[in-house]
């Protein structure tokens, strides 16, 4: 790194230099040639100059009365002559000025009438160079440095045009040179210092590297060799060199420790005499080395071999040998890596003499085995087997089994998911597939509380299957508890989205049903109540009966039908609990009233007794009127003419108790277990009455059960019957659900 | 009074019941105009020189059901004041809620009424609608 620096340091200021040095030549050959120039100028403008007879100048006026001056003629064509001759010294531009009242005025000009820069005889110079003023002074030849007036930029010599005698100044005589002239003759000038310089930076830049590619593969061999003595003098495992003779060329520090041979000692011996027992490997040893120093091959190379080695001291040490070859600078030399397994062999000795305990302990441990895993391939078979889904988790929720059923769920093989926290793998969802809050969730449940749980299947989790799609499951959580502590949990689930199906076209079925079966009964009972009412004009008493009790019929069918849907309503468990506070009082009175026609047919007395601090209780008033009615339209069929139905609503302990008893015909011994069978009716009544249904005790028994109340009865036959049925004061937990009762 | 004989719409998919119903209604002094379909309901609104008082619907019909037909009624500005008494053979709490939440008069259970109820049902809307 630092050597890199260095050098780059280098580079950078060598280039500079070069670029520096070509630089200031440049700069020195632009100078000179400027010089060189200018000088070259005085000297023609002063040569020229030298040859313009002063008398002649004299009567020039720089006006225009010299163009009659024959002086000025001659004047003029003079300085055109030398024009030509000055032409190749740059020289563009000769003329005399004069100067008058502080002003300078030209008169004979070389450059013809009509062209670029002609100037009569009197012409204003507007714009001089300060040089002017100071020659008109002076009176001594002169350079100018480059300056621009109205024609240009140029530089000029100005030459005095004096009186031989008396010094007197005539005029001056001008020579300008173009300074795009001198421009150019400075370029081509300093054309050949700037290819130069470049020349010599790319010749040093190749040089340079050339150089430093050397160094740096001297470098790297350098470093090489030294991480390879490194490597050597560092290993655990003696390293030996020998070149193709045999010789020892490279021994290290192991080696020495291990045969006692110091590397002074080592270097430049017979390998083959120093290491190895004598007679012991010498068969066809000076061929194989010939064929050695020939080819750079062996039959060792590339492999291990075990053989016996000695050290100084001439005992034996036994040594793994593993040999490669090499090729340095035409010469083959082999390398042998050696790793004294004296101890190994000793602790091989040692081994053998204890494997034969070992295998007698492993019979015993194999017999122990065999018991374990028949046990856990029974467990595998029960778990393999089963068709729902099993998947357990440790503590932290991550999964340490999934079973068979549970890949075919899912989606994810037990491989992909075991080690996984199970939450991220599946994300438990609600039917918005919402991701549930932790504490909601059945893993975490089962391992706070320590107890099963399970998911209901009306309103069921979702699980996420390996592609997203969602399905709905019927979750069951049992923590693991190992001597009393809980360790993890087991989920067993299925997915339940045909059973929610079949729920569904049970529901669709009760509604289709109810339409369908209930049209014709509709029909029905309008016609015939259009015959009784006279609409198809007046029956005979005779035909009146017989409709009569068609609709009688009619009636009964539609009764039959709806407590058929009521049934299948809550058998569905998709029927609405719908609690509000409710004064048992009156739904009893709103029951009687309703049946009060068929009450006074028989001349029975109802009795009706309330408790009277009785709270109202948050129950749905729906499905209790039906109990209700079930009760009383049964107390009031059988019973006899006169008899007498009572209704005591009391209160004990946490539960409110309803009873309705009569005086009636009864319930026989015989049927009493069976009373609330469905479409089960009372041996006694159905001889009596043919229109129950076989349905009502049924429904009532249902009603009860789901508003959390029990219900039974005590009868006689020929005493009469009670019923009591019991609800929660703290009442009926709402339940959502998608029929009501008698829709 | 112009007329003095109030139209009754009945739409009802069932023919007996459709006959019984317009029977019932003309001996009760009404004038029933039956259609099958809740299309024919539509098309019959749009064309009789006077709009019924009162309209007496089935939920279940074949084609555009009972809920589809009231959106229409209660969306065209013309038809919205007319009473609409739902008769049905269904009456499960979210058809009723729905129903009654559009704007229906009153749903009634077809098996649980006398004809001679539902039509009395039906002219208290009319009064109430002449008033």
């Amino acid at each position: 790194m630092k050597n890199k620096i260095s050098r780059i340091l280098l580079l950078t200021i060598s280039i500079l230099s070069i670029i520096v040095f070509g630089g200031l030549i440049t700069l020195v050959v632009k100078q000179n040639t400027t010089k060189k120039i200018t000088q070259d100028l005085l000297y023609f403008s002063e040569s020229v100059t030298a040859a313009i007879n002063p008398d002649r100048v004299k009567t020039i006026t720089a006006s225009s009365s010299d163009l009659a001056n024959p002086d000025y003629l001659r004047l003029n064509q003079q300085l055109e002559k030398v024009q030509d001759y000055l032409k190749f010294k740059g020289i563009h531009w000769s003329y005399l000025v004069f100067q008058k009242d502080n002003q300078f005025l030209f008169s004979v000009d070389s450059i013809p009438e009509g062209q670029y820069g002609h100037a009569e005889p009197g012409d204003l110079y507007q714009s001089p160079p300060p040089e002017l003023s100071k020659i008109f002074q002076d009176k001594e030849p002169l350079t100018t440095p480059v300056y621009q007036d109205e024609w240009g930029k140029f530089i000029s010599a100005f030459i005095p045009i004096k009186d031989f005698s008396t010094g007197e100044l005539f005029a001056v005589a001008g020579f300008d040179i173009d300074y795009q002239y001198l421009q150019t003759q400075i370029y081509q000038a300093t054309l050949i210092p700037i290819f130069s310089t470049i020349i010599v930076l790319i010749f040093y830049l190749v040089i340079f590297f050339l150089i430093s590619r050397r160094l740096d593969q001297a470098n790297a061999l350098k470093e090489s060799e030294e991480r390879f003595e490194l490597i050597t003098e560092s290993a655990f495992d003696p390293i030996i060199m020998m070149d193709q003779k045999g010789i020892i060329s490279l021994w290290n520090k192991s080696a020495e420790k291990v045969y006692g041979f110091t590397k002074s000692e080592a270097l430049g011996k017979s390998l083959h005499h120093l290491i190895l027992p004598l007679n012991k490997y010498d068969v066809n040893h000076s061929e194989k080395l010939r064929n050695f120093s020939k080819t750079g091959q062996s039959p060792v190379v590339g492999q291990v071999l075990e053989l016996e080695t000695i050290n100084k001291a001439g005992q034996i040490i036994p040594v793994e040998l593993s040999v490669s070859t090499v090729k340095i600078k035409y010469q083959h030399y082999a390398i042998g890596i050696i790793r004294d397994i004296s101890v190994r062999k000793k602790n091989e000795e040692i081994l053998k003499k204890k494997s034969k305990e070992v295998e007698e302990s492993q019979l015993a441990v194999l017999n122990v085995l065999e018991d374990v895993n028949e046990e856990k391939s029974k467990t595998d078979a029960l778990l393999t087997g089963i068709g729902d889904g099993v998947i357990a988790v440790d503590i932290d929720l991550n999964i340490i089994y999934a079973n068979q059923a549970s890949e075919k769920i899912t989606g994810w093989t037990s491989k992909e998911i075991i080690g996984k926290s199970f939450h991220d793998v599946f994300p438990v969802l609600d039917n918005k597939g919402k991701i549930i809050a932790r504490e909601k969730r059945p893993f975490i449940i089962a391992i706070k509380t320590g107890e099963n749980t399970s998911t209901s299947t009306t309103a069921p989790l979702y699980y996420l299957r390996k592609n997203k799609t969602k399905f709905p499951v019927a979750i069951t959580v049992s923590p693991i508890k190992i001597n009393n502590k809980i360790t993890g949990a087991i989920d067993v689930f299925r997915d339940i989205t045909h059973e929610i199906e079949v729920d569904q076209m049970k529901t669709e079925f009760i509604s289709l049903a109810s339409h369908q079966l209930r049209t014709p009964l509709s029909a029905m009972r309008w016609f015939s109540e259009m015959l009784l009412a006279g609409d198809a004009g007046k029956l005979t008493k005779e035909q009146k009966e017989y409709i009569t009790n068609i609709s009688l019929s009619n009636d009964r069918m539609i009764a039959l039908v709806n407590s058929l849907l009521n049934i299948s309503r809550i058998e569905s468990g998709r029927i609405i609990i719908d609690p509000e506070p409710t004064d048992l009082g009156n739904l009893i009175k709103d029951v009687l009233i309703e049946i009060d026609n068929k009450i006074k047919e028989k001349k029975q007395q109802v009795i009706v007794s309330i408790h009277d601090k009785l709270p109202k209780i948050n129950i749905d008033p729906k499905l209790i009127r039906e109990v209700y009615k079930n009760l009383l339209t049964n107390a009031n069929k059988y019973t006899p003419e006169g008899g007498e139905i009572s209704v005591f609503i009391s209160k004990k302990d946490d539960q409110i108790i309803s009873q309705v008893s009569d005086n009636g015909y009864g319930i026989s011994k015989k049927d009493q277990p069976k009373i609330f069978d469905k479409f089960y009716r009372g041996s006694n009544i159905v001889k009596l009455d043919t229109e129950g249904t076989g349905l009502g005790l049924y429904l009532a028994k249902s009603i009860v059960e789901s508003s959390l109340g029990k219900i039974w009865f005590e009868s006689q036959e020929n005493k009469g019957t009670s019923f009591w049925f019991t609800l929660p004061i703290s009442g009926v937990k709402a339940k959502k659900g998608e029929v009501t009762i008698n829709s | 009074m112009k007329k003095n004989i109030s139209t009754i719409l009945v739409i009802e998919d069932e023919n007996l019941l459709l006959q019984a119903i317009t029977k019932k209604l003309t001996l009760c002094g009404l004038n029933p105009v039956s259609a099958t379909s809740g299309e024919q309901a539509i098309d019959y609104l749009k064309n009789l020189p006077e709009l019924p008082d009162v309209i007496w619907l089935d939920y279940h019909l074949k084609g555009m059901d009972g809920l589809t037909f009231l959106k229409e009624i209660k969306t065209n500005p013309k038809w919205k004041c007319i009473p609409v008494v739902v008769v049905s053979n269904s009456a499960s709490p979210d058809k009723v809620h729905n129903m009654l939440a559009l704007g229906a008069n009153k749903y009634l259970l077809k098996a649980e009424y006398r004809l001679d109820q539902i039509v009395e049902t039906v002219k208290e809307f009319v009064h109430c609608d002449k008033k």
